[in-house]
Order: structure tokens, then C-alpha cells, then sequence
């Protein structure tokens, strides 16, 4: 493949389908030019035990040749293969390795798998392809494809939208695909991409000299610069322009000098393609260094005397599939482990892409993602099954996920560590802006903050401090500086409050650093600035907003007093009578405001002596997130005793009555207000009490919303399954039908006669054919056979069929049938085996038999009828032997006229056999026997006669009696000398119904006839044979001028007959006689 | 069984019908049984000539009857001899299983066959009918 050394490198096209994938595939596969050079491997979610339909699916579909994908197989280029079953299939060193599932742990994710191990076999000629489907496999496949710089798609909503559109949707949200299709036009955008990743090859090679690329590059280099601040000038010249060339390609611009002309114009696309060139996925513990760094210098300080009831928070905003939050979690695991008391942890991630948050969640990843991982690690923190890794629930419990915005929603405080390595690359720069504040804000004083190695930010370089610039790590500035500025004077001890440390109750450790002041270590002028500052400086306190008190002057004695009850350092309760409602008041002011605010005019009593004054409220630069306000009490004038103000020079003594009055009524109003300001605060405690206990049932809710969002995924991947089990079902009903229909079809075709019966004789079906023995009609379905007649002899069905079901032993028998035709049936009777080989119930066949039987038997006739035929024959020459052995002296004269006549028997036979035992013309058998006397002269036989038909039983007769006679002429008569003449006629006589055929022989010319003194067997056998066989006569006159001979025989139709015509005009057949 | 001799010497004068289709055996049949002193009546090719004998004849020893008479069975004949309390002998070339059911006991002969087994049988036949009749 991509790596293959002696073969030019192709791209592998990964394909992760799910629910609704086939109706994907197809138009897919269906616009995919079959000539390509890419190879497809095509993933889908497969139930266990079941064999995918896809191959001979997508084979329809397209001219590549579609094969089911196998163990060990080289990926060959025009080639789509295809997952065929559950298993786990990668690709490494350009083959296919398929593994048998674990039954015990099944991978839910092997899209994930396959794309992770294809981005590492094939890195940028990896194309991955996300289809319809549930869940959200394939989103970190993606991840790792994109990483190694392969091209990923995935299907769009569009008039195509995806029938199942969360994996897609998953996949697109991580802001890794680079193109989002129809999937029509997939295939003709990826045939581009690929042609113009080819040019590009070739322009690297040929163009460098010329500079053409180089002047480009260095052009997209200074934008770049420009506009997102990073200088990507010493990057990779093909990993840069590849990643170039996917931009352009995702754009459809086709060249060089354009794009550099949109990244001109464009103002988001120097950004977009920034983006595309640091895209670095986070994996767990990628950044090695980084993460080393981290691990040695910020979670031990993170940790550092902590106690069981202390909290570890740490925040990671854009965590997207969760592998920084569980490393980060990883090492503070790790950091615990040092620990004695174990204080709680909270990893809060977050992200607005709740699909990637669901992969977070279920916190199984391929085993490719944790390559970075050491082995200790990875035993301890993973449980490996298969191919993919999940993390330990000890791992898992320190990470809350929940969907949040960094930019939108409030942020999360107090945390001790922000991770935040992905997300900054995705903003411009003005949402850069925003979120590094909000950091700080998150952050408790001392907090980290740990950013992406290419992230950084200048323009709030004043709220971090860096701790490894290299790697990106800072902590947040406290400004404590600024306030040790502030107040050098204030703790020291020459102040006679030894021990005060006024920031010592505050909670949330948000301490203010105050450091003691080494004396004799300050110079002069600082002790004379000191000196005179206590001398004349006017007496202040520093307050938060809430009014405590964290810092005293010198000589606040005067304004402020113990208040009664447990010690108290709420300045609202030390101020002395008359400041309390003004303090109050302007306090408030100031922290609304934040500007200083002054009130005059005040007056206080102290020790009998009133004072009047001034206060003024001024606010500190914000420390820590921590209001502080600065509050100083003025002097106006000397103090006087209480007299002379009660009775100021120059006041109307009638005017005392109305102040006096007034006062009380303001007393009064003050009293009544001091009331409400205190149920005011009770009320406010009870609130922020009761936000406490909110805060926490969210907390609560949310982890039970992350167990909810667990099951759910489940739930979706069972779902998933349950969908491809339901489609492959449809697809095998189908199958069923059509197999059953087939069956239906033959059962209605079919001549054989076939009832299925159960155990108990009752009818399951039958076919047509059996109507004609059985009369069934559809509605006898479920009757048993035995209620039904049926048109057989002799037939015990019930028997007969107990029987094959106790034997097991099929029955085979001929039955004859009742009905008018008679039938004759083959009967079968079979046991029928279920799907478990089990009988339980049995098949009866009839085949109808009827011609069969039929042919038996005329062959059984044909036989013996043979038979017959050939004893009467023998038993004919035994006679014919015999007989002519007692006439015949002279051995020589027996044999000579013996085989004459068996000569002449033969001969007669061989006519009648010729034409398969039919009649014999007459006129034929004359011929025969007379013909060789003719020696060739015309005139000494004359044959006369009208056609007649012999049977063959008057043929032989015929023929034996004509034999006698010729043979006799030629011993003794007409045929015997030259001159000799023999005329044969014949002629019908008689009336119609008693018509004779009769035969005349004459003899004429031959020598002197006697009468024989006794008469021959040859003259004995003429004269029997056509009385005996015939009922027929032969007469004989030994005329001295020659033989005459007359033979007749009925002609009754059978064994003599006329052929029709002539019948019918017995006057012409006299005519010819 | 009867021996040659004592066979020779039983059929000496005895009447015997002979009814047959095939003229060669029937005259076969004819000169043999002359030979062995019969008086031949017959033979007869056809049924109607032979029941007309059986009829006419006051004496009839035994018979000789051939089942298949040119296409119709000797049925009628064997029934009119069994009426007339006369043996008869079937011979057939269809073999046993072609004689009339009703007389399926009687004795067949199986064409052709030795003649001197016909004879044997003949004689068989005339002891078997002198043992019942004249004791």
C-alpha cells in the first residue's frame, strides 16, 4: 500500500457504515468509477454469528470486484473489501488482518479501530469515509486520520440526508472532516483530491527550482505570520503543502496562486488553514514533554498538603473525546499515590460538542490512540480487551463531563489547574481575548493554567506568569507585589500588635501574601516615610466588600470599638454609635461604584467628647479576584466636649427643640433600618446557604445525567446491532419467500400426489395431484386424513403409517386406485424429519403408475404369448419329423425332404415375421414357392388373383400346402420336365357373409400323371392342413394330363381376408378369377 | 407310476379324444397313440366338432385336450367331458398357468413333450380312473 516499497503508493479508502449505511453504500459504489487506483475496505456494525450480505450487494452495484475481506490479505488498488462477519479488522504493512471477536467482550467500535490502524498503515493517503449510522464510531478514527494528515469525509445532510445521522454528525462535530458530501458526489471529489495530490508530487519535484512553489509557500508563510501570529516557515515543505493542497482541494481551487489570493481575501480562511496545519489530536499523553513537565512541577505543588478534606479541582474546557482530561487525570492519580490523605478530585471537562462528549464518556478508545502510554501506565489505568482500551473506573470517577461553553457560560472557580491544550486554535483572536481572563478568573490564587504547545497569548501576558515558557505552562499572578506595596508599614512591630496577622480568618485561602518586614534590613528613608506616616497619617482600616476587616491602623480607637459577643472583625459591628449607618452606606456605594466616596459632617462620640470627621471609602486594585476597600477616618477639628456641642455658639436656642425632635426621629429611622439591614443579612446568609446545597445537587445531577448519557450508549449500540440483525432478517425472508414460492410452484405443478400429515394423521398439506385420490379441498387442512375417503383397494392408511412412524422406515408399495379409470399408484410412505432430525410426522407420495402397469402386462402377454408361439412350433417340427420319418425309408430322402419343408416353414415365417405378425398377401406366398421352379421363363407360371390378406396361422398353412404341391410338380409333375406349366388363380365364390376363397393349381404339359398307389404324407398333410387349421378343403386330382388341385378356405375376415375395397365388390375380384 | 409296460398295456383299446388345433402334433398324437393300441377320436381343432363327439360317443377312455383352440379355450369341452365322468389330460404350451381355473387339479403337460411321457400320463390317468370307477 501506501508504505510498500516497490509498488506506487495508492490511497485506502476507509468506509464506516452503520444503520442506514446499505442505502449509502450503494450510490457510493454506484458513481465510483471503476478504474480509480484506490483500494475500499468497507466496516460495518455486524450482529455475532451472521454472515453480511454486503459483498453480493455491492457487487451489483459496481465493476470493481467486491471480496469479502480476510486474514492476511494484500490490499490490492480497484478492490473493495468488505467486513464479513463480527471480527476486529485492521491493516498493517499494506494487508488486511481480520480477528476473531472476543465473545466476552464485544468491540463496539470497530470502525474506530480500523480507521486508527489505517491512518497509521497508510498516514496521508488514508481517506476516511463516515456514512449513516448510530453512535459515534468513527469520530476518533477520524480523529487519527486527520492527525496523520489522510483526507476524512463524511455524509451530509442533504436531499441524501443520512437515514441515521449521528455518527456522521459525531464525526463532523470534532471539526475534523474535511469535507461533508452527498454521497453521490463523493467519489468524484475524492477521484480530485487524489489527481491533484498526484500533481502536487509532481510540482514539488519539478518546480523547485523554479521557485514557483517555494514563492507560494513563502507567500502563505508571511500571511500566516500576519494574521494568527505563528511562523510555520521552518515546517516540513510536503507535510506543509499537503496540507495546502486539502484546503485547496476542500475549496475546489485548483491552483497555487489563487489560493494564496482567497488567503488574501478570505479573513477566515488564514485560520482555517492554521488550523489544518497544527491539527495535533490530542492523544493520552501526547506532547511527551510537555506532560513530563507538567507532571514534575505543577501537580505536586497542586497537591502539596492536601488532606482528605481538601478538593483538587481541576478544569479542561474543549476536552472533545476526553484523552487530555483522563491523562491529566492519570497524573494526578499518580501524585495521590505520594499522598497520605487522599483529598478529593474533581477533573470537570467540558466541551459544546455533546457526540464527542458521548466517546468521552464511554472512555473506551482503540489501542492506536495510547501508544504514547507506558506499559506500567497502561496496565494500570486501562483494561485491554480486543482492540480496544477502556479506562479503569478509578481513572474514570475523577472526570465529570459535562457540555459547557468557555465563552458563553459562566465558568467554573476555584480551580487548581486549567488544562486547555485543543481549544485556543479553534478561536480568533478576539475570543482569545475573552477566555484568557476568564482563566484567571477561574483560577484560585496560584492556579495553572496549561496550554497547547503552539497556543499562546500576549495580550494578557500581565495575568500569567510563566513557568515553562518551552511548554506552555503558567501561573496565575496574584498580584501580590502590588499589595505588599501597599502595606509595608503596617505589621510593624514597633505597632504593639504583635501576632495580628489580619488575613489569617479569610476564607478560601485567599490570603493576601503579607510578609513581616525585616527590620534594620529597610533603608533610611523608607523608617522616616514609616515614622512619619504613624506620626500623622490619619487612622484607616482595609475592609473586603462584605466589611471585614483585614487590616488596622494605628490609633482607629476612636472610630471603631469592641463590639460585644464573640470577637468580631466586622467593621459595620466595631464602629462606634453614629459611623455605623454612614460606613454602611458608603461602603456599599463604594463597592457598587468602585470609586472612592467621602462623607463629612460625621460626629461620634468617644469618652464624653465628641468628634466630628470625615470618612472616606476608596477601593484597592482588585487582588486575587478579592475586593478590597480602603477606609480612612478624617479628623475635622479637635475633639469638644459634649456641652459645647450641644450648644454651638451662634445657635437659636428655639431651634434646639426642632434638632432635638429630628434627631430622635432620625434615632428612630436609624433604628428601625439597623433592624432591616439585619434581617437583610440573615436573609442573604440563608441564600448563600442555600446556593451551597444547589451547587451541590447539581453536582450530583450531573454525575447521574453522565451514567444516564452511559446507558444511553449502550443502548444506541445495541440498537445499532439490532438494526443490522433486523435488515440481514428482512434480506432472509426474502430469501424464504422466494423459496417458498418456488415450492409453491412445484407443489401446484408436480403429478405426484403428496399429503404431509403429523403424528396424529392430521393433513399439513398437500399437493393438487392428491385430489384425485383423496377428496381434500384447501379447508381440510388440520383434518385428519383419516375422516376423508379415499379411492383405494385395500389400503389401511392408519396402519400402514403407525408403522413408518414407529419403524422410521419408509414404505414403498403398488396400490391400485377405485376410481373408473382404475389407477395404479406407487404408494410411499415416508417418515418426516423436522429441523431437528426428529420424526414427527411422515410424507405419503402416490405416483401415478397406471401406464406402467399397463406396459407390464402386455409384456407379460407379449411373453407368453411367445412362449406359445415357440412350443407349438416345436412340437409342429417334432410332428413334421416324425411323421415324414415313418414314410420315408431313405435316410437321405427324409433329410432332403425334411429340410424342403422346414425350408419352406422358415421362409413362410420370415414373411409373416418381416412385418411383425400381420397378414400376408397371397400373392406373396405364391411367388415365394413357385418363383425358384421358374427358371427364368415367364410363361411356365402364371400366378391369377385379386388381393388377399393371410393371418399368419392360414399363411402358414397356405404356404405348407403350396410347398407340397410344387414339390410334388417338381418330382413328379408339370414343373418337373421343360415344357411344364403351373397356373395358380384364385377367386372369391359364395354368397356375402359365407364367402370361400378358392384356389385352382393346373398343371399342364408335364409327363403322364398317376394316381399314387398310396397316398403320401406330403399329400396326407395338403389334404388336412386347411380342414384342420382353416376349416377350410383341399381336393386333389391326379389328372393323367397334369395335377389339379382346388384349395379353399372361408374368408372369415380374420384369418383370410379381403382387403376393403375389394370386399365391397366381390364382382370384380370374380372377374380377375 | 406306471411303467412303460404296465402303460402299454393299460392304453391297449382304450378310446381316447384328442383335441388340438395344431395339425402337425395333432397328427403326432394321432400315429403314436395308434402305435400304442389306442382308438383315436378325433382329433378335433375346434370345440364344436368335439362336443358333438362327446355327445355321439358312448364310451370315451380318457382325453387329450389342448387349451388354446385357435384363439377360443377348450373351457367347454373339459366341462362337458367332466360332466361325462371322463379324465382328461391338458396339454398347453402356456404351461400350467394356462388352464381353465375351474379344473386347475387336473393334470397338464407342458408342449412339446416326450411322448412317451404323454403316454405315461395317459396311463396315469386310465389307473387313477379304474381305481375309482371299476375297483
Amino acid at each position: 500500500v501506501a508504505d510498500s516499497s516497490q509498488h506506487r503508493p495508492f490511497h485506502v479508502v476507509g468506509i464506516g457504515a452503520s444503520a442506514g449505511g446499505i442505502e449509502a453504500l450503494k450510490p457510493f459504489f454506484g458513481a465510483l468509477q471503476p478504474d480509480g487506483g484506490q483500494a475500499f475496505v468497507v466496516v460495518t456494525h455486524l450482529p455475532p454469528d451472521r454472515e453480511s450480505y454486503l459483498v453480493p450487494i455491492l457487487g451489483q452495484m459496481t465493476p470493481i470486484p467486491v471480496v469479502a475481506a480476510e486474514d492476511g490479505v494484500e490490499v490490492e488498488p480497484n478492490r473493495v473489501y468488505v467486513l464479513p462477519r463480527e471480527g476486529i479488522l485492521t491493516i498493517a504493512d499494506g494487508r488486511l488482518r481480520l480477528r476473531k471477536p472476543d465473545p466476552a467482550h464485544r468491540e463496539r467500535h470497530p470502525i474506530d479501530v480500523f480507521l486508527t490502524s489505517l491512518a497509521r498503515a497508510c498516514s496521508e493517503y488514508a481517506v476516511g469515509i463516515i456514512l449513516s449510522g448510530g453512535g459515534s464510531d468513527g469520530t476518533l478514527g477520524i480523529k487519527a486520520i486527520k492527525e496523520h494528515g489522510g483526507l476524512t469525509l463524511a455524509q451530509g445532510r442533504d436531499h441524501t440526508e443520512p437515514r441515521h445521522a449521528s455518527m456522521p454528525a459525531s464525526a463532523i462535530a470534532t471539526g475534523l472532516v474535511d469535507m461533508v458530501l452527498p454521497v453521490q458526489e463523493m467519489p468524484s471529489r475524492l477521484l480530485a483530491y487524489i489527481r491533484g495530490f498526484e500533481a502536487l508530487d509532481g510540482k514539488i519535484a519539478e518546480r523547485k527550482q523554479e521557485g514557483g512553489v517555494a514563492d507560494a509557500r513563502a507567500a502563505i508563510c508571511r500571511i500566516l505570520r500576519n494574521q494568527v501570529g505563528h511562523d510555520f516557515s521552518g515546517y516540513k515543505d510536503k507535510t506543509f503543502l499537503r496540507r495546502v493542497q486539502r484546503r485547496m482541494q476542500v475549496l475546489q481551487i485548483g491552483d497555487l496562486e489563487r489560493y494564496v489570493e482567497r488567503l488574501r481575501q478570505d479573513p477566515d480562511e488564514p485560520r482555517l488553514l492554521f488550523r489544518d496545519l497544527l491539527i495535533s489530536v490530542t492523544n493520552f499523553l501526547r506532547d511527551k514533554e510537555a506532560f513530563e513537565e507538567l507532571e514534575r512541577r505543577v501537580i505536586p505543588s497542586l497537591l502539596a498538603g492536601k488532606g482528605a478534606d481538601d478538593t483538587v479541582r481541576v478544569w479542561v474546557p474543549g476536552c472533545a473525546t476526553g484523552e487530555e482530561a483522563y491523562s491529566i487525570a492519570i497524573l494526578v492519580r499518580e501524585g495521590l499515590d505520594r499522598l497520605q490523605g487522599m483529598p478529593k478530585v474533581q477533573i470537570f471537562a467540558t466541551d459544546i460538542d455533546e457526540p464527542a462528549l458521548a466517546v468521552a464518556r464511554t472512555a473506551r478508545y482503540p489501542a492506536g490512540l495510547l501508544e504514547g502510554i507506558s506499559p506500567e501506565r497502561l496496565k494500570r489505568f486501562f483494561t485491554t480487551d480486543g482492540s480496544s482500551c477502556a479506562v479503569t473506573k478509578e481513572i474514570r470517577d475523577l472526570c465529570v463531563f459535562s457540555a459547557h461553553s468557555v465563552i458563553r457560560d459562566p465558568p467554573f472557580s476555584r480551580i487548581d489547574l486549567v488544562s486547555c491544550r485543543n481549544l485556543l486554535i479553534y478561536l480568533d483572536s478576539e475570543l482569545q481575548d475573552k477566555v484568557i481572563p476568564i482563566f484567571h478568573y477561574a483560577l484560585r490564587p496560584g492556579g495553572y493554567l496549561f496550554l497547547g504547545t503552539s497556543e499562546n497569548f500576549t495580550r494578557h501576558a500581565h495575568l500569567f506568569t510563566p513557568i515553562s515558557k518551552k511548554h506552555r505552562i503558567f501561573r496565575r499572578q496574584d498580584h501580590a507585589g502590588g499589595l505588599q506595596g501597599l502595606f509595608p508599614l503596617v505589621t510593624a512591630p514597633t505597632q504593639g500588635r504583635p501576632g495580628y496577622d489580619g488575613a489569617a480568618a479569610l476564607p478560601d485561602q485567599r490570603r493576601p501574601v503579607l510578609h513581616a518586614p525585616r527590620p534594620g534590613g529597610l533603608p533610611l528613608r523608607q523608617i522616616a516615610e514609616r515614622r512619619v506616616l504613624e506620626r500623622f497619617a490619619p487612622a484607616y482600616v482595609v475592609v473586603d466588600r462584605e466589611g471585614e476587616v483585614i487590616h488596622y491602623s494605628a490609633r482607629t480607637g476612636t472610630y471603631l470599638e469592641a463590639a460585644e459577643g464573640a470577637p468580631n472583625r466586622q467593621l459595620l459591628a466595631l464602629a462606634r454609635k453614629g459611623l455605623r449607618l454612614e460606613l454602611r452606606i458608603a461602603l456599599r456605594e463604594a463597592v457598587v461604584t468602585r470609586r472612592p466616596v467621602r462623607r463629612d459632617g460625621l460626629t461620634t462620640d468617644f469618652d464624653d467628647r465628641h468628634q466630628r470627621l470625615s470618612i472616606s471609602i476608596e477601593p484597592l486594585p482588585e487582588r486575587d479576584g478579592a475586593e478590597l476597600f480602603l477606609v480612612v477616618f478624617q479628623d475635622s477639628g479637635p475633639s469638644t466636649a459634649r456641652e459645647e456641642i450641644a450648644v454651638p455658639a451662634g445657635e437659636a436656642v428655639n431651634r434646639d427643640e426642632a434638632v432635638q425632635h429630628l434627631e430622635s426621629e432620625a434615632r428612630e429611622l436609624r433604628d428601625r433600618m439597623q433592624s432591616t439591614v439585619e434581617e437583610y443579612e440573615t436573609a442573604l446568609e440563608e441564600l448563600k446557604s442555600a446556593n451551597e446545597e444547589m451547587v451541590s445537587v447539581n453536582e450530583e445531577l450531573q454525575s447521574t445525567n453522565e451514567e444516564l448519557e452511559t446507558s444511553k450508549e449502550e443502548q444506541q449500540s445495541i440498537n445499532e446491532e439490532l438494526n443490522t440483525a433486523n435488515f440481514d432478517l428482512k434480506a432472509k425472508i426474502e430469501e424464504l419467500d422466494r423459496a417458498n414460492a418456488d415450492l409453491k410452484n412445484l407443489f401446484e405443478s408436480t403429478q405426484i400426489a403428496t399429503v404431509f400429515l403429523d403424528r396424529h394423521l392430521v393433513i399439513r398439506s398437500f399437493t393438487p395431484a392428491v385430489t384425485a385420490i383423496f377428496n381434500l379441498i384447501p379447508t381440510d387442512r388440520g383434518r385428519p386424513l383419516t375422516d376423508v375417503a379415499n379411492q383405494l383397494e385395500n389400503v389401511d392408511l392408519r396402519a400402514d403409517i403407525s408403522r413408518v412412524l414407529d419403524t422410521r422406515e419408509a414404505i414403498e408399495r403398488r396400490v391400485r386406485g377405485t376410481g373408473a379409470a382404475s389407477a395404479h399408484y406407487l404408494m410411499r410412505i415416508l417418515p418426516y424429519r423436522g429441523t431437528d432430525n426428529a420424526v414427527d410426522g411422515v410424507l405419503v407420495t402416490f405416483v401415478d403408475v397406471t401406464q406402467i402397469v399397463e406396459g407390464e402386462q402386455h409384456q407379460a402377454l407379449l411373453v407368453a404369448e411367445l412362449n406359445h408361439r415357440v412350443r407349438n412350433m416345436l412340437g409342429a417340427v417334432i410332428g413334421l419329423v416324425a411323421q415324414s420319418a415313418a414314410r420315408e425309408p431313405d435316410v437321405r430322402a427324409f433329410a432332403d425332404r425334411l429340410l424342403d419343408r422346414l425350408h419352406a416353414l422358415a421362409r413362410t415365417y420370415g414373411m409373416i415375421s418381416r412385418d411383425n405378425w400381420t397378414p400376408v398377401p397371397l400373392r406373396e406366398l405364391v411367388e415365394a414357392e413357385l418363383t425358384p421352379y421358374a427358371d427364368g421363363d415367364d410363361r411356365r407360371i402364371t400366378i391369377e388373383g385379386s388381393p388377399v390378406l393371410l393371418a399368419p396361422k392360414a399363411a402358414l398353412a397356405f404356404g405348407m400346402a403350396l410347398h407340397e404341391l410344387a414339390t410334388n410338380a417338381a418330382r413328379h409333375g408339370a414343373l418337373g420336365s421343360a415344357d411344364g406349366r403351373v397356373s395358380v388363380a384364385w377367386s372369391f365364390n359364395g354368397a356375402k357373409g359365407g364367402q370361400r376363397l378358392a384356389l385352382h393349381w393346373r398343371e399342364a404339359g408335364g409327363p403322364a400323371v398317376e394316381e399314387p398307389r398310396r397316398s403320401g404324407f406330403g399329400t396326407d398333410m395338403l389334404r388336412r392342413l386347411l380342414t384342420y387349421e382353416l376349416d377350410g378343403e383341399a381336393k386333389i386330382d391326379f389328372a393323367r394330363e397334369g395335377v389339379r388341385a382346388e384349395l379353399s378356405a372361408p374368408i372369415d375376415g380374420e384369418l383370410v381376408r379381403v382387403p376393403d375395397r375389394m370386399v365391397a365388390a366381390p364382382g370384380d375380384a370374380g372377374a380377375h378369377g | 407310476m406306471v411303467d412303460v409296460a404296465s402303460s402299454s398295456m393299460l392304453l391297449l383299446g382304450r378310446r381316447i379324444l384328442v383335441v388340438e388345433d395344431e395339425l402337425m402334433i395333432a397328427a403326432l398324437w394321432e400315429t403314436i397313440l395308434i402305435e400304442a393300441g389306442c382308438a383315436v377320436l378325433g382329433p378335433f381343432p375346434r370345440i364344436a366338432p368335439a362336443l358333438h363327439c362327446i355327445a355321439e360317443e358312448p364310451l370315451i377312455d380318457a382325453a387329450l385336450l389342448d387349451v388354446q383352440l385357435h384363439g377360443a379355450t377348450v373351457l367347454p369341452v373339459a366341462e362337458a367331458l367332466d360332466s361325462h365322468g371322463v379324465p382328461f389330460l391338458f396339454a398347453t404350451g402356456y404351461g400350467a398357468a394356462g388352464v381353465p381355473a375351474p379344473f386347475r387339479d387336473r393334470p397338464v403337460l407342458t408342449k412339446p413333450c416326450p411322448l412317451r411321457t404323454l403316454l405315461a400320463e395317459l396311463a396315469q390317468l386310465i389307473a387313477a380312473d379304474a381305481g375309482v370307477a371299476r375297483p
